[in-house]
């Protein structure tokens, strides 16, 4: 690994996840063994101190885990493409380290997303002073934990992976898998109309299911669901199109699906924005499953879980304004502009 | 006998310097009737400090429970027990007054979090202290105040926030027989408009002793047991 000052501190950053991760561990494991809450015996208290004890670590993994995930994108797109011979962008610090770049970084959105499955529970469990979804609390985090260790030393071994050396060409990483799949997979082709038109089909699905939701008085049983599904394939979705199609009116050029072109000063650096919308409608998606599973298990948290449930709608309506402001903005204004898409 | 505020098999341990585990409390089973005073009464080292600290949530018992309304409120998590200690007023055994404040001051800083209208903290601050007849020292400095002026005015900065359980640590310790008798019928006023209050005393304790519905309690290494 280079001593490149980004990468030590992701390193330094990640010494702190996994040490908060380490100790959550070892704190929270004996409630999954022994919690009975109808006692109030010595071993039965002492379980309830480690689970805020435990918690308290688990958010400090949590927040650290994004941070430094946050670190790295940086890293990516803006701090590496210096030090790498021939990248211009991100695209070419991932052809630098041969693959192992967009693994780490998918396993950590996997990471993050469990761990945010993990905050929503504990959310809720606190809503309420018994906290009654203690243990399942508990549990969601024995399962996300290996997704938290995997995605930190696959981040090592991506770093370790980075070949500086290497002489990359970022464009041909771009362009030549446009030119070998042809013109009828390219921007205007079928399958990009097809990804545009699952876009703006799950845009106003999941808005419709969002503003729903929010008007629903208590805890609704059909809309949280479509909200989730809406939400959970709008992301993919929205990347595809974004990268593939609109990112063409911010470039100024067709037939330059780079993702990380999107991170660069030169486009105002909008891609942490977009990205970061879909990462919160995602993670917003997840709440619907959390919060009806959570209200589920235990009647008093209906009232919580309703109110997440509107929360949820909320930031999700917020994510897909943004989105859809700067993602189709600029197709909008290039065809005010100059009476035609750019595309044709 | 109305009991909102009661305990179960409240236990408590420590560690001796020798690491060896000490029972401060143990298996303590009480329930503190409303519109009465409880008076738990025993000699130093005996506990009474702690089942106080223990009932306002200020300690977490090793083992067993503090049930206010139904609710295991012992075991509430964090968050919510900040909840349960705005209900409770205390008087601990030191009046631990801010010293570079005003006696007024002292007394309404607890009720700035509460969201009072600055008029309203105003006349609470004033009334608890004319209550426990330590209104014309308002605006002295409390570091002017004797030890018994102090532990009166620890006293009004207890009641001024209302509170639903008042908890008392030995609060006429330091008192001539004015300043015992104002606390005195301060307590039994907030016992009369329905609060719980538990004070603490020592062996032979004779504040309430003139009349009124007060309920004994004898601690003794750790151990309760009701007098009669």
């Amino acid at each position: 690994m280079i001593g490149h000052p980004l990468l030590l501190s992701v390193a330094a950053v990640d010494f702190v996840t996994l040490t908060a991760l380490s100790a959550a561990l070892w704190v929270l494991f004996p409630i999954a063994v022994r919690w009975a809450p109808g006692l109030a015996d010595r071993g039965q208290l002492a379980l309830e101190r480690r689970a805020e004890a435990g918690a308290f670590a688990v958010h400090i993994a949590a927040v650290s885990l994004l941070a430094s995930t946050l670190l790295l994108t940086i890293a990516f797109a803006l701090g590496l493409p210096r030090v790498v011979s021939g990248a211009m962008c991100g695209t070419g610090v991932m052809q630098a380290m041969g693959g192992a770049g967009y693994r780490a970084m998918g396993l950590r959105l996997l990471a993050l997303l469990c761990l945010s499955a993990w905050q929503m529970v504990e959310g809720l469990n606190h809503s309420q002073p018994e906290a009654p979804l203690t243990e399942a609390g508990v549990r969601v985090f024995l399962a996300s934990a290996p997704a938290v260790l995997l995605a930190l030393v696959d981040t090592v071994r991506a770093l370790s992976a980075l070949d500086t050396g290497l002489v990359v060409d970022c464009c041909a990483a771009v362009y030549d898998p446009v030119v070998a799949a042809g013109r009828s997979v390219f921007v205007g082709g079928m399958a990009d109309r097809l990804w545009v038109g699952a876009f703006f089909v799950l845009s106003v699905l999941a808005g419709a299911a969002a503003v729903w939701v929010k008007r629903a008085a208590s805890l609704p049983r059909v809309s949280p669901w479509l909200m989730a599904a809406a939400a959970l394939l709008w992301a993919p979705a929205a990347a595809v199109s974004l990268v593939r199609v609109f990112s063409a009116s911010i470039f100024g050029v067709l037939a330059h699906p780079c993702p990380w072109c999107l991170f660069l000063p030169e486009h105002a650096m909008v891609g942490f924005v977009q990205f970061g919308a879909l990462a919160v409608a995602a993670r917003e998606g997840i709440v619907a499953p959390v919060a009806i599973w959570a209200a589920g298990r235990d009647v008093t948290i209906r009232s919580a879980a309703a109110d997440r449930l509107s929360q949820a709608a909320g930031r999700l309506l917020w994510s897909l304004g943004v989105f859809l402001t700067l993602t189709t903005g600029p197709a909008l204004l290039w065809r005010l502009r100059h009476g035609v898409w750019m595309w044709g | 006998m109305d009991a909102r505020l009661w305990c179960r098999r409240l236990s408590l341990f420590h560690k001796s310097a020798e690491n060896a585990e000490e029972a401060v409390l143990q298996d303590v089973e009480a329930a503190f009737p409303d519109r009465a005073v409880s008076l738990v009464c025993g000699p130093n080292g005996a506990g009474k400090s702690t089942l106080l600290h223990l009932l306002a949530g200020l300690l977490r018992p090793t083992s067993g429970e503090v049930y206010w309304e139904g609710q295991a409120v012992s075991r509430w998590s964090a968050h919510h027990r900040d909840r349960w200690r705005r209900q409770v007023g205390i008087v601990f055994q030191g009046a631990y007054l801010l010293e570079d404040l005003t006696t007024l001051e002292n007394v309404v800083v607890p009720l700035i979090p509460r969201g009072f209208p600055v008029s309203e903290i105003r006349r609470r601050g004033h009334d608890a202290l004319a209550q426990l007849g330590v209104g014309r020292l308002s605006a002295e400095p409390v570091w002017r105040l004797s030890g018994g002026q102090r532990q009166r005015v620890g006293v009004a900065r207890a009641l001024a926030a209302g509170p639903e359980v008042f908890l008392a640590d030995e609060p006429a310790s330091n008192q001539d027989p004015d300043g015992s008798r104002r606390i005195k019928d301060a307590l039994r006023a907030l016992a009369d408009q329905g609060k719980t209050v538990v004070v603490a005393g020592q062996p032979g304790d004779r504040l309430f002793d003139d009349g009124g519905p007060v309920h004994r309690f004898r601690i003794a290494r750790g151990r309760l047991a009701k007098r009669p």
